[in-house]
């Protein structure tokens, strides 16, 4: 993956799953325009939630995705 | 695009045109330069300037009877830059810049007779071509007519060196005493300078083309004739350059006219507005006098519009630009976003000397754009979905006259989105000053369509209202929206229309009072060229004793509030910069006549007012954003036609509460409320959901193209929204 499609996320989270779950970094899969991106990101270690966080969302993951769009 | 195209587009664009003193000079100096460095001190860079098209210019900078200042527009402004006095400070002031590079040797040889201005400069451009030139002049020093001027004009010692530094370059002094006699050799040419009076009589000059400089006799040429029977020193020494560039090609064997038109041309397509320069008088100092040029350019639509002003260019260079963003096929589209951000406004077009249009050159390459498969699909999205949303069952519909319809009021998707209220009071104003023969059409033009380069689509919504006005017997369409019109006159323009404003103004106005305050009146950018619309809504704020105030953009060249050409889907930023610049132009808070206009203008520290609001006043509100606005349409639908058939959404009773900062969050990001009732309800649904240690929780559902994100806490039975967020990547845990 190249730095600027780099949207790996480490940060500490307080959110857990309704379903009793606890959130850990897991291994996946970004998906936009036919591209493919493997990155970690906080997801349910029972029933797979995956969280986006919003500072993700707004910030790098909107800048790849404009990246890609203009590709 | 294609090739030829794209070369017409960049045509119109005279941003590059030579500046006026350049295209007087026929030398081709570029004075606008010269003036610039001069303004800085920079007398050497100045001096190198010069020499670039003046050969010689230790000789003519002193000398040179500059019509390039005659030319000069701050004529009108002050008084023309003194050009001819800054080239002899600046010669004064300057080191000699060297001799100039002599390409090898040729190995043919040039016989220049005379020792004036032309058969100098000829000389001294053959030899650096790489020519054998001998020269031929009588007396210690050459000069000819020169030699008679005023020694504090031009030192005799300036012409001394110039003849030392030519014989540094190669030249050769010769006695040949016959320039005429003998036929043509292979190899060998000759220049007559008539600017000698010792060989002015050996050629008539009425027999020397002054294009070519050939004579009758085939390898003689001539040149230094004076001009309307006064000597010209810039003249003779043009004379002398350009038949140095005809004899080049005469031994080259090439033709010796063509490719040359940019030469020969004393004209400028150039345009440079001066309404905001200040007349300065003359000054005495030179560097104060050079700093007086204007450096004339056009620019004239990029200083008038933040959007062609950002990207730093012009149109031509956006031109190709454009083109080479199409034609890209790996790799990044960046002029994307440009293409995207241009309102479509038409202003450029009506400033630009030569009607280059930003919008024809944007409309296009965003439909070639989608047709290619391109366009980024983030960008328009909202807009489209909007438009959808407008012409939904839920939102649009027909409603006939009571008795017939002749007229149909259009109101526009935005109007009754940001002002319901005015709205159905105009429909039953109609309704009463038509006695029940007007209908109603609710639903969108097909304009954000059009806009976002979608023909589709537009078709699509176009062939709908075709088919209801048909069934009705094509009535007239009465619109209240300028972008309506503009979409109805381009695509449909055998159907019968006309302005809100037009009948309000012939069938009678409302009973209401004005407001007492000046109103800043902004024309909408699609009444551009709707003298028509402007004049109707002028006469209502007259009849009304509403006092206004005109900006000095209004008109054909009024400005555009941000929202056209879906400017601010593409760049936020600058449609907020567009907003307030347009404001900046009054004190006064500001008048619409166009619903966006007025949503788009409103929220930033001016009171902005629909002419609506005044006609039929009722509760002021502020900015509505995109969610009131579909809520506003479907109840309006529901009130004045008539419920949908279409069952509710399963989501719609859900009660949410959102904050004012979180309500501007949800605008900029584009969410909806129905994107956020519809996560809820999923969440609620499912039960799936993260949940903080405070009890906030946070759904997620993806709808469309976009995963949306709400944060939330349960308050009694409704939904207390504290944040929310979306993105369009898919996300699916590796396996």
């Amino acid at each position: 993956m190249s730095k600027e499609t780099d949207i790996n996320f480490h940060e500490e989270t307080n959110w857990r799953c309704s379903c009793g779950g606890e959130l850990t970094l897991h291994k996946v899969a970004a998906h936009y325009l036919g591209n493919r991106f493997e990155i970690e990101l906080p997801a349910c270690s029972q029933c797979g939630f995956i969280l986006v966080p919003e500072s993700l969302a707004v910030g790098k993951m909107l800048e790849v995705e404009k990246i890609l769009e203009d590709k | 695009m294609e090739r030829d195209e794209l070369k017409g587009f960049e045509h119109r664009c005279i941003q590059e045109e030579p500046p006026y003193c350049q295209a007087a000079c026929p030398l081709k100096v570029d004075a606008r330069a010269f003036c610039a460095a001069m303004a800085q001190e920079r007398f050497n860079e100045a001096r190198k300037i010069l020499s670039r098209a003046m050969p010689l210019s230790d000789i003519l900078g002193r000398i040179c009877d500059h019509p390039c200042q005659d030319a000069c527009i701050l004529a009108q402004k002050g008084g023309a830059i003194s050009i001819g006095k800054l080239e002899r400070a600046c010669i004064e002031q300057s080191k000699d810049p060297g001799l100039p590079l002599r390409l090898p040797s040729k190995e043919m040889s040039v016989a220049v007779y005379g020792g004036g201005l032309s058969s100098l400069t000829c000389a001294f451009e053959l030899a650096k071509k790489g020519y054998e030139v001998s020269v031929v002049f009588s007396g210690e020093i050459p000069g000819g007519r020169l030699l008679s001027l005023p020694e504090q004009l031009l030192p005799k010692e300036v012409l001394a060196t110039a003849w030392t530094n030519l014989e540094r370059m190669g030249a050769r002094r010769s006695s040949k005493e016959d320039p005429t006699s003998g036929g043509p050799q292979e190899g060998n040419a000759t220049y007559i300078g008539l600017d000698d009076p010792e060989w002015s009589h050996v050629i008539d000059a009425n027999d020397v083309n002054l294009i070519a400089y050939e004579t009758p006799k085939r390898g003689i040429f001539a040149g230094g004739c004076s001009r309307n029977e006064k000597f010209s020193a810039v003249w003779e020494s043009t004379d002398g350059k350009r038949a140095a560039n005809s004899i080049d090609r005469y031994l080259q064997g090439i033709s010796l006219t063509s490719g040359r038109e940019k030469e020969f041309s004393l004209e400028t397509k150039l345009y440079t507005p001066l309404y905001n320069v200040k007349p300065l008088p003359p000054r005495e100092d030179p560097v104060e006098e050079a700093k007086r040029c204007i450096q004339c350019e056009c620019r004239y639509c990029v200083r008038e519009c933040a959007f062609l002003e950002k990207y730093k260019g012009y149109p031509k260079i956006y031109a190709r630009q454009i083109y080479n963003n199409l034609s890209i096929v790996k790799g990044s589209h960046s002029a994307n976003k440009m293409i995207n951000s241009c309102s479509l406004c038409g202003l450029c077009e009506v400033l630009c000397p030569n009607d280059f249009s930003m919008a024809t050159l944007c409309r296009f390459a965003r439909e070639q754009m989608v047709t290619r498969n391109i366009m980024p699909p983030s960008v328009h999205e909202l807009a489209l979905l909007d438009m959808e949303h407008a012409n939904s069952p839920r939102s649009a519909g027909v409603r006939t006259g009571e008795k017939t319809t002749r007229a149909l009021f259009f109101p526009g998707c935005q109007l009754v989105g940001v002002m319901p209220d005015q709205t159905e009071e105009v429909v039953k104003h109609l309704d009463e000053i038509y006695e029940g023969k007007t209908g109603l059409l609710l639903g969108c033009c097909g304009a954000p369509a059009w806009w976002a380069g979608r023909r589709d689509k537009l078709d699509e919504v176009l062939k709908k209202i075709k088919n209801i006005l048909e069934s009705l017997g094509n009535p007239t369409l009465i619109l209240a929206c300028s972008s309506c019109n503009e979409v109805f006159k381009t695509f449909m323009p055998n159907v019968s229309r006309t302005s809100l404003w037009q009948v309000l103004l012939e069938k009678g106005l409302p009973k209401t009072k004005a407001n007492t305050k000046t109103l800043a009146l902004h024309d909408p950018c699609t009444t551009r060229h709707e003298p028509e619309w402007r004049e109707s809504v002028r006469k209502i704020l007259q009849i009304m004793g509403q006092p206004y105030e005109e900006l000095a953009f209004r008109g054909q060249t009024t400005r555009c509030c941000g929202y056209g050409g879906l400017q601010f889907m593409a760049d936020q930023d600058l449609a907020r910069e567009v907003v307030s610049r347009r404001l900046r132009e009054s004190q006064n808070d500001f008048l619409a006549y166009c619903a966006m206009c007025r949503e788009s203008l409103s929220g930033s520290g001016k009171a902005v007012v629909h002419l609506l609001e005044i006609l039929f006043p009722s509760p002021k509100k502020e900015i509505t954003g995109f969610s009131k606005r579909q809520q506003n349409r479907e109840s309006f639908r529901a009130r004045l036609i008539g419920p949908c058939d279409l069952p509710p959404e399963s989501w719609d009773n859900l009660t949410i509460s959102v904050s004012e900062n979180v309500r501007e969050k949800l605008e900029k990001r584009h969410i909806l409320d129905s994107d956020i009732k519809q996560t809820l309800w999923s969440a609620s649904s499912s039960g799936r959901y993260l949940i903080s240690p405070d009890d906030t929780r946070l759904a997620s559902l993806r709808i469309g193209n976009v995963t949306f994100w709400v944060e939330y806490r349960l308050e009694d039975k409704s939904f207390m929204i504290v944040n929310a967020w979306s993105h369009r990547m898919i996300m699916e845990l590796s396996s």
